[in-house]
Formats: structure tokens, C-alpha cells, sequence
């Protein structure tokens, strides 16, 4: 079977998401990723529909564990993972993929997303100011770095925050 | 009705369906075709999402595990369940009634003389 190997970063995983769906549809299906390689076959457009979760605890948890288990038993393949970071796939003749099909569990995940991508921010934010305020040329630019990833940190909080709202005004009216 | 409230408030469709599921034993599969084809299509589980709501029902009580012969877990509903069910129902009940009584026979095609309600 032929493979392609990608090396990509990503800092938001709804894009990651996406561009796992797009090259989907280009006929490559992603089969594992260990950082920041992702590998992908050459199969059928459209093959698979993929998807990445934020788990609440590492792979190696047994509730990580369990929850795997419990998706395996409804067809939903797991390919690898990244620290919590899991990816999934389902055969897309199985129907349309969502793990989340309402809003308090979609709320939970964005939550959780928020969390981590706070921490990152905040860290970030913080070596940005500690570079700065040294005056040594080669930090400036470490600097600039940290301060780029922390106001992409920040837009994809703002956004989930966003998302979360939106979710809570759908739930005043239905569940 | 109850005398014993296990549950102050309305179910979620989504846990109301999975509690009528797991009258008989079943694994995640099973009770996602369940609820997917008693609904005609219009209620679909995300995995994730059922997940998430076994694992509350668990906690409180109101569904178990069950030792099943192949590898995978089985869901069953528990005493407590079947009342929350039931309880349940006599609030849709009373939903029903109310709603019949006032809107009646009215679809939503309404009569001639009347505004849609909707």
C-alpha cells in the first residue's frame, strides 16, 4: 500500500480537523500520526470521515481505555494519538460521523479545549514578556514567536467561547 | 404516579430513549440502532455524547452493567430507571393532555378563520 508521509504543525484542531477531511477527499486517508508526521494511504475520496478529540485524561488511562473500546464497538476506528489529542475515523457509507450530538457534550469538549489552550497561552505570554525584557537580540525573536502563538491561542479560546454561547442560547430553546 | 421524585426535572430526548433501550440488555451499538430506528431516523446518538450519558446514568443508579458472553459491555436498566421512566412519562402525559386540550385537533395547516400558531 502506498503511503505519504506530511509533516505539518497545527495549533488549532478544528483546522487539523479539516485538513484531515480535505485530504480525505483528495483520496488520501490518514492511518497514523506520531508528531508532526502525519502518514496517509492512497484510497478512495471520501473514504473516511475523521475526526479529533481532546480526551479528559492520556491514552494510557483506563477511562481513555474504556471510552476507545466503547467506539470501537460502534464502528469508530482509532488511528493515534498525541498526548490527549485522539484521532478517529469511520467508514463514511456508515453514515454521517459526529461524536457529539448534543449541546451540553459539545459545551464539555469546548471547555476542555478552552483549559488547555489557556494553559499554552498563558505560558506562551509569559516567555514572550521574559524574552523582551532581557534586550538580547537572538530572544527578541524567541519573543516574537511566543507572542504569535499566544494571540493564535487566544483567537481559538475567543472562538470556543463563542461556540459555547451559541450552544447555550440553542439550549434556553430545545436540549 | 411516584410518590419518590428520582428525578427533579425533564428527561433529554436523547437519555429518554436510551432508558427505553436498555429494557433489554444491550451493548453502545445496539442502543444507537435503537434509539436511531424507534425515532424513524430523527434521534441520532453521537458516540461520544452516549458515552457521556451512560456513564451519568451509571453513576446515579439508574442503569447497570451486564456480564454478557462476548468481550463487550452490556447496559441494563435498573429499578430506579424503570420509575424515572415512568415518571417521566407522566409528565409527557401531562404535556400531551395540555397541549391536545388547547391547540386540539388544529395541524398545522390551520383552519381558515385563525392565525397559525406557529
Amino acid at each position: 500500500m502506498q503511503r505519504v508521509k506530511i509533516r505539518k504543525l497545527f495549533i488549532d484542531f478544528e483546522a487539523e480537523e479539516k485538513w484531515l477531511n480535505q485530504k480525505s477527499a483528495q483520496g488520501l486517508q490518514l492511518i497514523y500520526y506520531c508528531f508532526p508526521t502525519y502518514v496517509f494511504t492512497k484510497g478512495q475520496p471520501g473514504e473516511y470521515i475523521y475526526r479529533i478529540e481532546l480526551l479528559d485524561n492520556l491514552i494510557g488511562h483506563p477511562e481513555s481505555q474504556a471510552y476507545i473500546e466503547f467506539l470501537a464497538d460502534t464502528g469508530v476506528e482509532f488511528l493515534a494519538s498525541h498526548v490527549r489529542w485522539a484521532y478517529f475515523r469511520k467508514k463514511a457509507v456508515e453514515g454521517p460521523f459526529e461524536l457529539y450530538s448534543d449541546a451540553a457534550s459539545k459545551i464539555t469538549h469546548y471547555k476542555r479545549i478552552i483549559t488547555l489552550t489557556g494553559v499554552f497561552c498563558i505560558i506562551n505570554g509569559f516567555w514572550a514578556v521574559n524574552a523582551f525584557t532581557r534586550h538580547l537580540p537572538g530572544l527578541t525573536v524567541v519573543g516574537l514567536g511566543n507572542l504569535t502563538v499566544m494571540i493564535l491561542t487566544l483567537s481559538i479560546i475567543l472562538r470556543s467561547l463563542r461556540k459555547i454561547q451559541s450552544l447555550k442560547k440553542e439550549q434556553a430553546l430545545n436540549e | 404516579m411516584s410518590t419518590t421524585n428520582t428525578n427533579p426535572g425533564a428527561l433529554t430526548e436523547a437519555v429518554f430513549y436510551i432508558l427505553l433501550s436498555l429494557l433489554q440488555p444491550l451493548h453502545g451499538y445496539g442502543i444507537m440502532q435503537f434509539v436511531k430506528e424507534i425515532s424513524q431516523g430523527r434521534v441520532e446518538l453521537g458516540p461520544g455524547t452516549l458515552y457521556g450519558a451512560l456513564n451519568t446514568m451509571l453513576e446515579r443508579g439508574w442503569i447497570e452493567y451486564l456480564p454478557s458472553a462476548d468481550r463487550k459491555k452490556e447496559y441494563i436498566i435498573t429499578a430506579r430507571g424503570r420509575t424515572v421512566l415512568a415518571d417521566e412519562l407522566d409528565r409527557l402525559r401531562e404535556l400531551l393532555r395540555n397541549g391536545e386540550e388547547l391547540i386540539g385537533g388544529q395541524t398545522r395547516a390551520a383552519s381558515k378563520d385563525s392565525q397559525t400558531l406557529y
